[in-house]
Order: C-alpha cells, then structure tokens, then sequence
C-alpha cells in the first residue's frame, strides 16, 4: 500500500514535470490536455474518495504554483472532484470506459468552470466571451480523446510496477 | 461500520482540504506572503528537472533539425539570403537615421540616453494549464531579476516578470487574461489598454471610438504603467469592431496580434529598469530595442548601441 502511494507519488511528480515543460507540442491552439486530472480520476476511480481527495489537494496545488492562476483555486476544485470522483465509483459502473469518458467530460468543464469562477471573484472580472467556452470545451474534448491512452500507459506502468513486486 | 466510518472519514478530509485550499487563496489574494514562499519553494525544487528536461527535448530537437529536416534547408536558405538582404537595406537606412538624430540631439542639447542593462534568459518552463499563459525563466534574483521586470524579444514585448527565485522566475505573458498593458496607436498616438485572453491575440480596450485605425496598424507600449518602457512593439491590429453593445457607444474594440511568436519562443530578454544602467563587466552590448516617433514604417530601431565595457 505504501509502495502504492509512493508510485503515485511519483507519477504526480512527473506529470508535473510534462504539464510545465517548455515543449508543449501537444497544444493545439494553446489547448493542452489537463494530464494532473487525468490522473487524479484514475486514482480516485481506483483507489477510492480519500486518495483522489488528497491526490486532489496536491495535483492542484503543484498546478496552481506552476501557472499565473490564483494559488489554491485549483487545489479547491481539484479536492473536489478527487473526492467526487472516488464517489461516483460507488453508484457508476467506471469500469465501462464509456462511463470514464463522460465522468472525465464532465469534471473537466467543471475544473474550468470554478477555477475561473475563483479567478472572477478573487482577482478581477473576466468576460464569459466565446474563446472562454471554447477553452473550457477544447480541453474538456482534448482530456476526453487523451484519456483511453493515457488509462492504457498507466494501466501498464502499474502492472509492471507495483503489482509486480506484490503490493 | 467499517464502511460508516469510510465515508465520513472521506468527508471529513474533504472538508480539510476545501478549508485549507480556501485560506490558502485568501492569503495570496491578499497579500503575497505565504504564497510567494510555497511558489518559491516550488520552482526551486523543480528548476533542476525543467532544465534536465529541456536539455533532453533541446538534443532530439537538435537531431530532427540538424538531420531529418534538411529537406527544407535548401529552400529556407534562399529566403535567408533574400531576408538578410533586406535587414542591410533597411540597416543601412537606420543608421542614417540614426547618425541624424544624433545631431539633432547635440543641437537640441538633449543628454544622450543611457541604454537599458539586459539579462539574457532562456525559456525552461511553461504554464501549467491551459487557462493562463506563463513561462519559467533560467535566471533569478542572483543574477538582477526581479519582480515587474518587462521581458522582451527582437520582436516586441513577452511580458513582466511576476516571481522570483535565486535561480528562477516566472514571466505573465502579454497574451495571459491577468495581464494589462499601457498601449498606444503608433501611428496617431491613441493610447488603450492591451488585455490578454489566453489565446493567440489580445484585445485593445479603452480605445476611444472617434479613434482612426486599420487593421495592420502597429500598437507599442505607450510608457504610462510605468513597467514597459514606452515605445515596445505589442502587435498588429487584426480586427476592429464598433460595437455598441459591448462598449456602450464610448470606445471600440479591437484584436491584436502580438508579433512575438510565443509558442516557438527560447530566448528572451529582461530589461534593467531604467535607473540600473549599470552594465555588469563581460556582458554583452545590448541593443537598444526603442522605437522612435515617426518610425512608422519600420518597427523597431536597431541601434546596436550600448557600452562595451
């Protein structure tokens, strides 16, 4: 279990690490996938409310701290949807990866939604303008197509990781 | 039971985390204390693997374009020749320019300006998400940066500074939503403000409707915020509306096109504000990237100036 967390651990580090890297060739009209989320799903999906909670708390902080956005706003909506995403593996069927798409479609317009709302309130208004929705919309579709790659490389790292040494 | 005191447990570190996210966005909306220490904690920790990963995709950028891509070399090479053609046409008119405005300022008994002291600084890292725009710089406040320093490129203005470390700062991109920037017409001096939108333009706000612009006309720093020096290059104008409804008939709107091609960027400049002319010993001769009045048709003015020391 510990050996669990300490992957985990890792791997937020290097996601991280890619998300605030200079050679974001992967943006697309300066959209790029919110890979930190993608993780927190799968490890709230796997690991239940408590880790996507915690794992919530530290993806969205080391994301607020690596971005001009308000320290702690990401942190917030990211604790949220760790833990909601831990929920709903209780009532959905999230093994379907139908399920995961639109539970990612939906926490990703959701992410954009209040980390942006925060922004509104805490430093100056912003206009609801169509490139706004377009961004929230273009990534909430980039996490969406990104997301049976990125179950399929983690699915495989953890195999021949953790599972391979018997934790 | 067991299943009972999960879920309030759950809940119950959900709560902390909500809790302590909120007092964290509190401290650092108001003031820049606690914030500023967890960011710099951050980008120091993480400064070594930005640059070992920049280091890594610099090599196999270096093999794809010093190998792979030697197909379109042939026919880049010809257009730098045209190009570099054209930069001595036009250096050439500038130094006339120049050696006529040196006159002119003896005349007028003007002191010759001092130029700006410039750090040179290479891109290590970007924003995060995809809702600000940012990048992380290879230098900090050991070697003179600091907050609110303009960073710029041949090409105009990339931002200021906003954070700093020993060995790091963070550059608010023009093109980022919190960032406003003095501006001004070039051609008749109209001033406004240059906002970001987190895409690839800007938008012109607060400029007056009685204003005469083009689309292609140049917008430069205007001076006024008192961070970018005046006369910068921001961008182009690309679109124009009058429209009535979103500015109550008193101002129109427009979109700017920043010239600084912000995906491909690698090397950026910081300027010294202007009372720290001091330029360090061994450092190279920066350029004077000032824009005069009635340079219209060109846009910036490549002096070459500066002290070798």
């Amino acid at each position: 279990m510990k050996k669990k967390n300490l992957y985990h651990i890792v791997l937020l580090f290097l996601i991280i690490l890619i998300q605030s890297t200079r050679f974001d060739f992967w943006a697309i009209r300066g959209i790029k996938p919110d890979l930190i989320l993608l993780l927190i799903f799968a490890i709230a999906i796997k690991e239940g409310s408590i880790s996507g909670t915690i794992f919530g708390f530290a993806g969205g902080i080391a994301q607020d701290i690596f971005s001009n956005g308000l320290l702690g706003a990401g942190a917030f909506a990211k604790s949220l949807w760790g833990y909601m995403m831990g929920k709903s593996n209780q009532r959905l069927d999230t093994g379907s990866m139908t399920v995961q798409i639109l539970l990612i479609l939906f926490f990703s317009i959701c992410d954009g939604l209040l980390i942006n709302l925060f922004m509104w309130g805490f430093r100056h208004p912003f206009k609801l303008q169509s490139r706004f929705i377009f961004f929230i919309l273009g990534q909430a579709g980039y996490n969406c197509i990104i997301w049976p790659l990125f179950a399929y490389i983690l699915d495989n790292m953890e195999r021949r990781t953790v599972f391979k040494t018997g934790n | 039971m067991s299943q009972s005191w999960l879920k309030y447990n759950a809940f119950y570190t959900l709560a902390f985390f909500l809790i302590l996210s909120f007092i964290i966005m509190i401290l650092y909306g108001q003031c820049t204390g606690p914030g500023e220490v967890l960011n710099r904690i951050a980008l120091e920790v993480f400064e070594p693997f930005h640059i070992l990963a920049s280091y890594t995709v610099n090599w196999f950028q270096n093999i794809w374009d010093g190998y792979i891509f030697l197909l379109t070399v042939k026919r880049e090479n010809l257009k730098l020749k045209e190009y570099i053609a054209e930069l001595e046409a036009i250096n050439m008119r500038f130094l006339e320019i120049e050696k006529e405005n040196e006159r002119l300022k003896e005349l007028l008994e003007f002191r010759e300006k001092l130029p700006t002291a410039i750090i040179s600084a290479q891109i290590i890292g970007k924003d995060a998400t995809s809702w600000f725009r940012s990048t992380i710089l290879d230098k900090g406040t050991k070697d003179g940066v600091c907050v609110n320093q303009p960073v710029v490129t041949n090409k105009g203005i990339v931002g200021k500074v906003v954070r700093t470390t020993s060995s790091a700062s963070m550059v608010e991109l023009i093109t980022d939503k919190n960032s406003r920037v003095a501006a001004m017409i070039q051609k008749n001096r109209a001033e406004a403000i240059l906002c970001g939108q987190s895409g690839p333009i800007c938008t012109l706000e607060y400029l007056a409707r009685d204003v005469d612009i083009q689309i292609g006309d140049s917008v430069i720093s205007s001076g006024m915020g008192g961070i970018f020096p005046k006369g910068l290059m921001l961008g182009i104008i690309s679109k124009i509306e009058k429209a009535e409804k979103e500015s109550y008939g008193l101002f129109q709107y427009a979109e700017v096109a920043p010239q600084v091609p912000f995906s491909k960027l690698e090397d950026v400049l910081i300027l010294k504000s202007q009372d720290d002319r001091v330029i360090p010993s061994g450092s190279e001769i920066p350029m004077s990237l000032r824009l005069t009045k009635g340079d219209e048709n060109q846009p910036f003015r490549h002096s070459g100036e500066g002290r070798n020391p």
